[in-house]
């Protein structure tokens, strides 16, 4: 597999856009291909990346997303760390009031209080750019996770007053209109009924609800003070044309907009800021809202609970290399290694378009899956609470077209070839496999890894430099060991195909 | 009150202010964005950075807003959109194709429960509890003047122009290049850092002055990617938002476009206008822009035979002090609107989006008529 | 070319043996040279203040100005306490006391570093400058910022290596006493 490198072979994924097969997942109950782009992303626990500590979601959403405990330098936005120093501690002062007092009778009594005591306090310190909570002025702690100030906004009162405001406006703007479509709507009967009169029924519903029994109080009109337009604006520091400014003291515009409440602009008004959770994401199809995706909750485990990486299920095409220079029209043939990650022998053939039927089977498989999936989720109590579990409809998106396009035209292999399941101890086997009859277009095989020849002839309109893509379609059998319906329990196989394609190189002069 | 707690209940809606250089980001009801990051994005394929907003197709600016909208969400807000309440802080005059493209991203894509789009002029002053104002919004690309009478935008006087933080940058960059500073030194993050760091509005007296005065003290700043260090000229520092208040034949510098976007408007709202303008927009931060303006509005009031003839009386402008920061004052106002009931009845819910998969628009006069659809 | 090899130990000083060490340099008092670090003094003599820290593959230079020659009055004095971490690269024209060049920096040579600078990892300062005292480069853009106080010493780390280096590596002899060269004169 090419690493950290843009790997030639790219495979469509059932949504249209190509992706190398490390970037791809699948669906086993699809069974088909899916990126990043065509699943849905899902939040699955919040926790810090510094401490590593797991934070229930509804305390994240309390502590606004940020740990209680870690803090970002304000310059440099890199993890601040608590550093320790010893200070003498200066007694407190009935201590030193009572020492005092006590000082002619008893002067060297080896009272606790009085021997010479140190304590521990803490500040913030920087290891990149050495920024200490020192350098604005914040007094040392006691403790190392200690009460740093927190932002505070200057306007927040201001702010609560007019959201308040706000809210009774629409509130009061609502209720006149509801006021107005009953008055003006006609009475539905000539003789209202009597528990429309009495108001029976309503003062119930309200109760169920949970609301006072009493209709809802008439908004009082909420006076606000608005803000007052004036005259007199800041003007210029006069020394702004004769001082010369310091650079190191002005905040640059990521050190204001990481502090978005009161941006200040010297560099002494920066203030520890905590530091901003991450999360694990779980992933799942969209089409059939199986998890694809799903990692172990904590932390520190990176591991996952649920992981359907197409690596594993999809045989892996790796370019190993042309024959030939690549020239236009030129018959050429590349070498393809495939190799069969999954535990059961697979059938592949190489074709030029996708079958037709395959693609039927498919789908027939997927609605197979979908009424299966009805029958699990239309439980009694599901249904009465009208809930289904089958949020078919949530995928909108609109699937694509491939975009790429292949400029040469492959010779299809003539026959189909079996690639052999993966088996682990068979690597350190000594016997050699007996040969066998091989399609003549097989070069080597091993294990579960084949090197095979694909013939090819790039179009012959290409110019020098053009880059060389060539298309196939894989069709493979896929073994699905995820029991579908419940009589039938042994694997099924399936027929799948994927487009593959390579970047095979530029055309050369 | 029980009916704006059921709006307040679980989920709080997300506020966000796409600009042409930052996305100020939130959630409702909080006093401040939680976020203002930059308006790009990074290329998966080759991992350069890129603008949103750069794009030659639709499909590609959909790909880029679903990318961006991704980190947004997933890096920055740590919520799933999906059943989420959106108040979107848009432009009046912003592009459709913009508009739609980002209804379809947030519906389609990421399956959100419904859109509220504000105007940012309008909810900008809402910040204030007044509801007349002559709103001025410097931004990144383009600077818009919009007035404001009890609460209704008067569209026929809006003004704008394309002096914003852009020209800035390029005007600090032809100054720079004409002192020999090489090109490739003056990278955008560097010209922003000097504009902000070293630049400030001069005053009438020094702009208008005949023989040059002193200039301020220049300022050696060190470019650290080739490790240079270049002279920043005191005359570039005071001299680089005079763009904003040339004199031309155009008559479009910024105090023109103010006196005649008032001008524009009906005789019996000038003075409300004139005596409450409210200068918004990340653009506005610098240091002397209001005091500036105010005595260029004054001069010109004064002396322009023009505005002479149609102003009268004794006029003073008064301008408006933003709570908060001016950069994220039209986010703070979508954040009061999504506290309110408003993001209930006034949302676009996602029925109706799929219904049409269209975006009502002012002005799209499909939208308008009394039975249209 | 320079007069040899004329190195100058005073007590208490750990030099490495492996260390490369060419030209005219003296070591004060409780200096650490770890090594595989290189100091070439090549256009005139080096002197180290009491207590620095070489590390391994630092290299401290005193080079040659196109055309000049060997000058024994040319003399590149550093202060005390500077640490110099593994692979930095210092050719500066002066550095004062306490001072750290951080991993993989490069302070090229016209940089005056005065006092209480940190040069952060990685960091490639080319340009004539001077720094200002406690100033400290950081970060990608390598942006400056004052620190409110100077950078504590390593005693601690001095006195740990000055114990552990001897058990593993041969040392350079101390080899000028102060009190005794007095003691001759």
């Amino acid at each position: 597999m090419s690493f950290m490198q843009p790997s030639p072979v790219k495979y469509a994924c059932s949504c249209g856009i190509l992706n190398p097969i490390n970037k791809l997942f699948f669906c086993r109950h699809c069974p088909k291909l899916r990126c990043g782009f065509c699943v849905c992303h899902e939040i699955e626990s919040h926790f810090c990346s510094n401490c590593l500590e797991n934070i229930p979601s509804s305390e994240a959403r309390h502590k606004k997303n940020c740990c209680a405990n870690c803090f970002d330098c304000p310059c440099c936005q890199h993890t601040l760390s608590a550093r320790a120093t010893t200070v003498a501690v200066v007694r407190k002062t009935e201590e030193a009031k009572e020492g005092e007092s006590g000082a002619p009778e008893a002067a060297p009594s080896p009272k606790p209080s009085a021997m010479p005591t140190t304590k521990k306090m803490y500040y913030l310190s920087c290891l990149s750019c050495r920024w200490t909570t020192r350098d604005v002025g914040i007094p040392d702690q006691g403790v190392a996770t200690g009460t740093w100030p927190d932002n505070e906004c200057l306007y927040q009162v201001r702010f609560n007053t007019l959201m308040e405001y706000y809210q009774t406006v629409v509130l009061q703007e609502k209720q006149e209109k509801q006021e107005f479509l009953r008055r003006k709507a006609p009475k539905p009967h000539k003789f209202p009924s009597l528990t429309d009169r009495t108001g029976l029924t309503v003062s119930l519903i309200r109760r169920q609800i949970g609301w006072t029994d009493k209709s809802l109080p008439k908004p009082k009109p909420v006076n606000i003070t608005s803000a007052e337009a004036t005259a007199d604006v800041e003007a210029l520091p006069a020394d702004i044309f004769t001082q010369p400014i310091n650079l190191r003291n002005i905040t640059t515009i990521a050190q204001r907009h990481s502090q978005p409440a009161d941006q200040p602009t010297a560099v002494s008004k920066l203030y520890p800021q905590r530091r901003s959770l991450w999360i694990k994401r779980s992933l799942r199809c969209r089409q059939c809202e199986h998890n694809l995706i799903k990692p172990e909750y904590h932390p520190t485990s990176i591991k996952y609970r649920i992981q359907l990486f197409a690596s594993a299920h999809v045989p892996e095409v790796v370019m190993v290399r042309c024959e030939q220079p690549l020239q236009p029209g030129q018959s050429n043939a590349i070498l393809l290694k495939f190799t069969n990650p999954t535990m059961y022998d697979m059938t592949i053939s190489v074709l030029d378009a996708p079958p037709q039927e395959v693609q039927i089977n498919a789908d027939a498989f997927q609605q197979a899956c979908r009424i299966k999936e009805e029958a699990v989720t239309s439980s009694p109590l599901l249904k009465s609470s009208g809930v289904t579990l089958a949020r078919q409809n949530s995928t909108r998106e609109v699937k694509r077209e491939v975009k790429e396009k292949a400029n040469a035209t492959i010779v299809p292999l003539e026959s189909e070839f079996v690639l052999n399941q993966r088996d682990d101890s068979k690597e350190f086997d000594e016997d050699v496999q007996a040969p066998i009859e091989e399609p003549k277009f097989i070069v080597w095989r091993k294990g579960n890894k084949v090197l095979l020849r694909l013939q090819f002839t790039p179009s012959p309109e290409l110019q020098t430099g053009n880059e060389v893509t060539l298309a196939f379609c894989m069709q493979y059998t896929y073994v699905n060991t995820v029991t579908n319906t419940q009589d039938k329990k042994e694997p099924t196989t399936h027929a799948l195909y994927s487009r593959i394609f390579i970047h095979a190189g530029d055309i050369v002069n | 009150m029980p009916l704006y707690e059921s709006v307040m209940q679980e989920k709080p809606p997300i506020v966000l202010d796409i600009g042409n250089a930052y996305t100020k980001l939130g959630f409702a009801a909080e006093a401040y964005p939680r976020l203002i990051i930059p308006t790009e994005l990074v290329l998966t394929t080759t991992g350069e950075t890129k603008q949103l907003f750069d794009y030659v197709e639709t499909d590609q600016l959909y790909d880029q807003l679903v990318d961006f909208l991704q980190t947004i969400f997933f890096k920055h807000l740590l919520v799933s959109p999906k059943e989420r309440k959106f108040v979107l802080v848009e432009n009046i005059f912003g592009q459709t194709v913009i508009r739609e493209t980002l209804a379809r991203a947030l519906f389609m894509h990421f399956d959100v429960s419904s859109v509220l789009f504000v105007p940012s002029h309008l909810t900008a002053l809402s910040t204030l509890a007044v509801n007349t104002g002559l709103v001025v919004d410097i931004g990144y690309s383009e600077t818009t003047v919009m007035p404001v009478f009890s609460g209704v935008q008067i569209m026929s006087a809006f003004k704008d122009h394309s002096f914003g933080s852009r020209a800035v940058h390029a005007e600090i960059k032809r100054q720079l290049l004409a002192t020999g500073v090489k090109e490739a030194l003056l990278t955008e993050p560097v010209l922003e850092d000097i504009k902000i760091r070293t630049c400030f509005v001069t005053s009438l007296e020094r702009a208008q002055a005949k023989e040059p005065h002193e200039p301020p003290p220049s300022v050696a700043y060190a470019i650290c990617d080739d490790d240079a260090v270049i002279q920043i000229p005191g005359t570039l520092r005071e001299s680089v938002y005079e763009l904003l208040f040339e004199q031309s034949n155009e008559r479009d510098s910024l105090p023109h476009l103010v006196l005649r976007a008032i001008l524009d408007c009906n005789r019996d709202v000038r003075r409300a206008l004139i005596e409450s303008i409210f200068v918004i927009g990340g653009g506005s931060m610098v240091q002397g822009l209001l005091a500036r303006l105010k005595s260029e509005l004054q001069l010109l009031l004064a002396s322009d035979k023009y505005y002479a003839d149609r102003f009268h009386g004794e006029l003073q402008f008064k301008f408006y002090h933003s709570i908060g920061k001016q950069n994220f004052t039209a986010w703070l106002g979508g954040a009061l609107c999504g506290a309110t009931d408003l993001i209930q009845s006034r949302s676009l819910s996602k029925e109706a989006y799929l219904r049409h998969e269209h975006v009502p628009d002012w002005s799209n006069l499909c939208d308008n008529r009394l039975n249209g659809n | 070319m320079p007069v040899e090899n004329n190195i100058k130990i005073l007590p208490k000083s750990v030099v490495c043996d492996e260390s490369t060490l060419t030209g005219d340099i003296t070591f004060s008092t409780g200096c650490v040279v770890h090594p595989s670090a290189t100091v070439i003094a090549e256009a005139g003599p080096i002197i180290f203040g009491e207590n620095c820290i070489i590390e391994e593959y630092a290299t401290i230079a005193h080079e040659l100005a196109e055309g000049a020659s060997w000058d024994a009055n040319n003399i590149l004095s550093i202060g005390s306490h500077n640490v110099f971490e593994v692979g930095c690269t210092v050719k500066a024209a002066r550095i004062g006391d306490k001072n750290v060049f951080e991993s993989k920096s490069f302070v090229g040579k016209g940089v005056t570093v005065s006092s209480g600078c940190v040069i952060g990892a990685g960091i490639r300062m080319r340009t004539v400058q001077l720094l200002p005292e406690n100033t400290i480069v950081y970060g990608q853009q390598a942006l400056q910022r004052e620190a409110i106080d100077k950078q504590g010493s390593q005693t601690l780390q001095i006195d740990f290596l000055r114990k552990v280096l001897p058990n593993y590596h041969h040392l350079r002899k101390p080899n000028y006493d102060p009190k005794k060269a007095r003691s001759v004169v």
